[in-house]
């Protein structure tokens, strides 16, 4: 700029002007360092993330395992004994697993499920027409139930990943 | 499979394979309770309107008769406590914990559907 109010000619300005800009750009040398160090983290985060993920999905599963578990027991095709006996385990394992967490209301529901699991095939073969349908029933909680599990873990696996 | 007896109709035999089809169905109405957050009482309305169609479906010969639809709506509001009360998010709870909650909603409906059937047996009967 100095060149300029001195009277100096236009060649000389333009490069009076030009060295005054590439000097006032050398002069932040910070703004540039920070870029640098701003490109390089997602090399850093990325396995940072991974251990997170691989961590909630362990701790999704423990806490979720049970409950899907039993879900998936319940969809075993058929109507014969082996089914009976797999349902009356299912109710077996949902009692004691109410009982320990405390929850009254599940493990006299589980209790009272398992013994109409084990009398619906006697109640069918009596000709009961309630008991014709105790399966299709079955089925409907099983879906519904294992909807609601199911949306139970992602939930828990986005709140872990949260950091909740 | 729920076995087809000699007084069972084809329309109204009910299989796993069509309870499971009838949920697959009816999931819009998960869907969209996850999506207005109340997803309890989605689970539960869920469940519950399933019960109403297999019910529904072990009557289906009586369908032309507009006391049916009657009967439909009705079993669809007394769904309502059902709902309501019942603890759908109780991680605890299994299929064989809700099975007598179950039963006893599908006797109600059942036992809505054929009070109505002989109430309007009667008053054909009367009629004549």
């Amino acid at each position: 700029m100095a060149a300029i109010a001195g009277g100096a000619g236009i060649g000389d300005s333009v490069v009076a002007v030009t060295l005054a800009v590439v000097a006032e750009q050398e002069s932040k040398p910070q703004i540039t360092g920070s870029t640098t160090a701003l490109s390089s983290a997602p090399c850093y985060r990325g396995p940072a993330i991974n251990a997170k993920q691989i961590q909630c999905a362990r701790q999704t599963l423990a806490k979720n395992a049970l409950g899907i578990g039993l879900d998936v027991a319940g969809f075993i095709p058929g109507e014969n004994l082996a089914v009976t006996v797999a349902q009356v385990g299912i109710g077996t394992v949902s009692a004691v697993n109410s009982a320990a967490n405390g929850d009254s209301t599940g493990a006299f529901g589980s209790i009272a499920g398992l013994q109409l699991a084990a009398l619906a095939p006697v109640a069918k073969s009596a000709g009961w027409g309630v008991a014709k349908s105790i399966p299709g029933i079955g089925t409907i909680l099983n879906v519904g139930l294992t909807g609601r599990d199911l949306y139970n873990a992602y939930n828990d696996y986005q709140s872990c990943l949260a950091g909740h | 499979m729920i076995e087809e007896t000699k007084d069972d109709k084809p329309s109204q035999v009910v299989t796993r394979g069509w309870a499971l089809l009838a949920m697959l169905c009816l999931s819009p109405i998960f869907f969209l309770s996850i999506y207005l957050g109340h997803v309890k009482e989605g689970v539960g309305a869920w469940i519950c309107t399933g019960i109403v169609l297999l019910t529904a479906k072990t009557h289906w010969d009586l369908r032309k008769h507009s006391w049916y639809w009657t009967v439909v709506i009705f079993a669809l509001l007394i769904q309502i406590p059902f709902v309501l009360f019942v603890p759908w998010d109780n991680r605890h709870l299994s299929f064989v914990s809700l099975l007598p909650m179950g039963v006893l909603d599908y006797a109600i409906v059942y036992g809505s559907f054929k009070l109505a059937e002989k109430l309007m047996s009667k008053a054909d009967r009367s009629s004549t």
